[in-house]
């Protein structure tokens, strides 16, 4: 389910920065599924480190992987668009 | 370099005839590699078999000696019990001797009395089977590669993680004991030597997990009982399949000795690779798991050793010997040939511990340390990828190890602060505290 709620967002993301910037350079849609992929890891850490009891690697593994995820998705939101 | 060197070399790399091995690529993920040797550096010529008496002397020789070292132990475990230390409260003894109930049945953990009465359970529990003469059918027959994946899915159905095949490699056994062709049932002589007849040649390791969520409380009652809680579950899955197959019609017993050697057998069989802390680590529960051995003479398809990068990265990764209270665990980067006790079996190339300090750390607090076997990077839970992808960072850049380990340290993982030692009882558990692997 949670695999499945994450496709859909980054779809539905993918679609919205498609109608937003039609044009948009094969290197920009690179790094978005790349972030995509970052951020649903970082909710895979999350989660399963909380399941673990695990929370210093829970907000650990969101910062890293869900930080530079939501970086070079702003670069890309911000530069491309 | 001859191939009769190599041979010399490596005894173990050579499979004996009439043996056959089963398909390995679909035992293990890409990141662990089949091989046809153990990874451990092997001398034969310098073994000792008789260390094994060496340690029933220093464990049980001088039984004053012993008890007055348990007693120490128990001082210390009653003084904590007072002044309700975290962890060691009297919910937690009870729950630690408790997990252990049919593994230490019949001993007091208190009589430093420590030999594990497994003979009269396997015999109860004999009863149960009704082998196919009794039912008036013939015996089971197969290929052996057919043998090895039913043994496999029923080990796993019995409680099993892990599974593996190999043959009984008489070199590994005590000195005490050997196989006989003469004989056609297991037999102790006279003078006390252990015969075992020559067709019982197959050997099946089974592993049993111990609890994750508790592991992380090590060293304390409640780490402790993680450990013996997955002695438990090993004992438990060992019976019941010595049952599975005398079910099938053969004939299935323990590995005999005072110390049945487990571990060379759970090498040959591929169920892990010689950690730094000289355990079996497993590439999918590292330390956490305990394993037994079953004889068989069952044909069965055999398993390959595997090799992980384990010996490239316990050189740099040293986590289980930061870890270890009793300064018992080797922090040299090398394996060296060089036991640092009487006690250790020389020949074999390793990160010796000394063995005389863990000993004396458990009997001067009352219950076993483990915190060597649960601090691995290796052993964890499996509820996030960021571990297969830490374990294949690991398996395929070993050499990385110091800084997977300082990542390992950065993310929290190893023992729970000592303060919070109470809180293992309102975390939410798993069924008897460890969940299997997602396969």
């Amino acid at each position: 389910m949670r695999n499945y709620i994450l496709g859909v967002l980054s779809g539905v993301a993918g679609a919205v920065l498609y109608f937003s910037a039609p044009d948009l350079t094969w290197y920009y849609w690179a790094l978005f599924f790349f972030s995509c992929i970052l951020i649903a890891f970082s909710f895979d850490v999350i989660i399963g480190s909380l399941r673990e009891h695990q929370s210093r690697a829970a907000w650990m593994g969101g910062l890293m992987f869900g930080g530079s995820g939501a970086i070079v998705q702003g670069l890309v939101w911000g530069l491309g668009t | 370099m001859t191939q009769t060197e190599k041979t010399m070399q490596h005894p173990l790399g050579t499979l004996p005839e009439g043996f056959v091995y089963r398909d390995q690529n679909k035992r293990y993920p890409w990141w662990v590699k089949s091989v046809d040797r153990v990874t451990t550096e092997i001398d034969e010529s310098a073994w000792d078999r008789k260390v094994t008496d060496k340690i029933q002397t220093g464990l049980y020789g001088d039984r004053e000696a012993a008890i007055k070292g348990a007693e120490k132990g128990v001082e210390k475990l009653t003084e904590r019990l007072r002044n309700e230390v975290p962890g060691n409260q009297l919910k937690d003894i009870a729950l630690h001797y408790a997990s252990t109930t049919f593994f230490a049945a019949g001993v007091s953990m208190f009589e430093a009395d420590f030999i594990m009465h497994a003979v009269p359970m396997i015999k109860a529990a004999r009863k149960v089977i009704h082998p196919p003469e009794e039912l008036g059918v013939p015996r089971w027959e197969g290929s052996p590669e057919e043998a090895s994946e039913m043994v496999e899915t029923a080990a796993i159905h019995l409680g099993a993680s892990q599974v593996g095949f190999t043959y009984l490699e008489p070199r590994f056994l005590e000195h005490n004991v050997s196989v006989d062709s003469a004989v056609e049932k297991i037999k102790t002589t006279e003078e006390g030597r252990v015969l075992i007849p020559e067709h019982l040649k197959y050997v099946i390791m089974v592993g049993g997990q111990a609890p994750q969520e508790a592991s992380k409380f090590a060293p304390s009652q409640i780490g402790d009982m993680a450990d013996r809680s997955g002695y438990e579950d090993r004992q438990m899955i060992w019976v019941r399949m010595m049952n599975f197959i005398r079910g099938l019609g053969y004939k299935a017993i323990p590995i005999p000795g005072i110390m049945p050697p487990a571990i060379p057998f759970g090498l040959m069989a591929g169920m892990g690779e010689m950690g730094r802390m000289n355990r079996l680590i497993s590439p999918y529960y590292g330390g956490a798991l305990r394993i037994e051995g079953i004889l068989t003479d069952l044909p069965l398809a055999l398993d390959k050793p595997i090799d992980f990068g384990l010996q490239e990265y316990c050189r740099h990764c040293q986590k289980c010997a930061r870890a270890c209270p009793a300064k018992s665990i080797s922090s040299e980067k090398d394996p060296t040939w060089e036991p640092q006790s009487e006690f250790s079996l020389k020949g074999k190339k390793l990160w010796y511990e000394n063995i005389d300090n863990c000993w004396d750390w458990t009997a001067r607090n009352g219950y076993y340390c483990v915190a060597c076997l649960f601090a691995c990077t290796w052993t964890k839970d499996d509820q996030t990828y960021l571990h297969t992808l830490a374990r294949i960072a690991a398996a395929k850049l070993p050499f990385l190890g110091k800084y997977l380990a300082w990542l390992d340290d950065l993310f929290g993982y190893g023992p729970v602060p000592r303060k919070d030692l109470g809180d293992w009882w309102q975390r939410m558990k798993p069924k008897r505290g460890a969940r299997p692997r997602r396969r």
